[in-house]
């Protein structure tokens, strides 16, 4: 789907004010905006309860974007290689939320591009014992907080040229010209959500009394 | 990665995850379950053997590599077999680690009296009046290259004070080695996959993926499938089956 977030926010705001919103409606674009992160990680998650239901987990690969070369930092203290992901992953199960985390490594001279295979995800309940279990031989681990990612790895990495590529499910940026990342499918639902959740605040009635201004005059 | 029919234990581990539909977050935790599957099937199925050349110290002991489950200790002979050594248990772990042990295990007062004599003599073969005999029907005990004895928990073994040899080779089953790429033979995939499935939901509340019917029912896979990796691992060969019947023809006076 090639939408921008502009041309789907002003399908919304005709659809909550039944056609050409007017000047003093009380939505703005920006509110719409606002809205639009949540409702896409809400519809995120229906795809997965709708699917895990019949059980068989699975979310469309429309939710799915790859945010490539961010910069890792060694922390001394911990050993941990840190990197920082732009957008906070959908609280989708794990292992949806973030579905591949690799190294991308640039060869000084050559230049060329090799991907490591998908590092190991640890959950969150295993970080405190991962240690202590048997692993596989080399593997590089990362887990999360927030959007911060800590890398465990067996060997040195070099942060001028290794970086970290994430794919995760991601409403796109909230640059309003930005191509929207999400299936037509889930186009529906998304519409419904914010008309849900806009509806209240559409139907307040507009105060013409007091000139626009909000504080009562005495 | 060997040549041989080893696979990494990761094949077993994706073979599970592709059939369970799961994703690659429970890689982890799934490896683990399959580790501890190695280990167990290492002791029971196939048994990953190594041989080592250990130094003798010079108090006459030797160090059992760690982890080492020794199934024979011995010298080396001129055909290139392990000669074996004779395990002797009325040996003393006493002084074990100590370097004058030599001196500490041992009481020249008491002589070389075994518990069947009080005379201070060896037990050969039988002692009577004062000699030694040859009788038929009793024991002569094996031959051996020398006698040892093993401190399993300070991982120590202890040779005897006029061993020979200033080496034994020790070969023994090794449990599986996490800082090196796990191995495990083909013929045992199968059987892991299904103590992986087993243990992915033993200990699990009751839910939606797990009912105590599930579990039991992957518990029996794992050992069925177990049961066939075990036969499919050492096969009846033919030249197996002409050496028995090779090796129990003898000569013999008829009863």
């Amino acid at each position: 789907m090639s939408q921008t977030r502009r041309q789907l926010i002003q399908i919304i705001l005709a659809n909550l004010s039944s056609g050409e919103p007017s000047q003093d409606f009380p939505i703005t674009e920006d509110t719409v905006n606002l809205w639009l992160n949540g409702a896409i990680a809400a519809a995120a998650m229906k795809s997965y309860t709708d699917n895990a239901a019949d059980g068989y987990d699975y979310i469309s690969d429309g939710f799915y974007g790859r945010f490539t070369d961010l910069p890792l930092t060694l922390d001394n203290n911990s050993g941990l290689y840190n990197a920082t992901l732009p957008q906070l992953p959908a609280g989708v199960p794990v292992g949806w939320d973030v579905s591949v985390a690799q190294i991308k490594h640039t060869d000084p001279d050559s230049l060329a591009v090799t991907l490591s295979l998908p590092l190991m995800r640890i959950t969150r309940q295993r970080i405190g014992y991962y240690n202590r279990l048997p692993r596989p031989h080399n593997a590089v681990c990362f887990y999360f907080d927030n959007v911060l990612v800590s890398i465990d790895s067996p060997v040195v990495l070099n942060p001028a040229q290794d970086k970290l590529n994430v794919t995760c499910i991601t409403a796109g940026e909230t640059d309003m010209d930005s191509v929207l990342r999400i299936g037509e499918e889930q186009l529906g639902y998304i519409t419904d959500y914010l008309r849900k959740n806009l509806m209240p605040e559409a139907l307040t009635v507009p105060d013409t009394s007091d000139n626009g201004r909000n504080i009562p005059i005495r | 990665m060997s040549a041989s029919r080893f696979i990494p234990l990761d094949d077993c581990v994706y073979a599970y995850m592709n059939r369970a539909n799961l994703p690659d977050a429970h890689r982890g935790r799934l490896w683990s379950i399959a580790f501890e599957c190695a280990e167990e099937m290492n002791l029971d199925v196939f048994n990953s053997i190594k041989t080592r050349k250990l130094d003798v110290g010079p108090n006459m002991t030797a160090r059992l590599p760690q982890g080492c489950k020794w199934t024979k200790i011995g010298v080396l002979n001129s055909n290139g077999e392990v000669a074996t050594l004779k395990q002797n248990k009325n040996m003393t772990l006493y002084s074990a680690l100590d370097t004058a042990r030599l001196t500490l295990d041992q009481d020249a007062n008491q002589g070389a009296s075994t518990f069947l004599t009080q005379f201070p003599n060896f037990y050969y073969n039988f002692w009577y009046e004062g000699g030694l005999y040859n009788l038929f029907g009793i024991a002569t005990g094996s031959n051996s290259a020398g006698e040892f004895t093993v401190d399993e928990e300070n991982g120590v073994i202890l040779l005897n004070n006029n061993f020979p040899n200033s080496y034994i080779i020790v070969e023994g089953i090794y449990p599986p080695d996490q800082s090196q790429e796990v191995l495990v033979p083909y013929e045992c995939k199968p059987a892991i996959i299904k103590y992986i499935g087993w243990g992915d939901i033993e200990f699990l509340p009751q839910s939606r993926r797990k009912n105590i019917g599930e579990t039991q029912s992957r518990r029996r896979e794992y050992y069925n499938q177990r049961r066939l990796a075990k036969m499919r691992i050492s096969p009846i060969q033919l030249w197996i089956g002409n050496d028995i019947y090779r090796e129990s023809l003898l000569y013999a006076v008829k009863s």
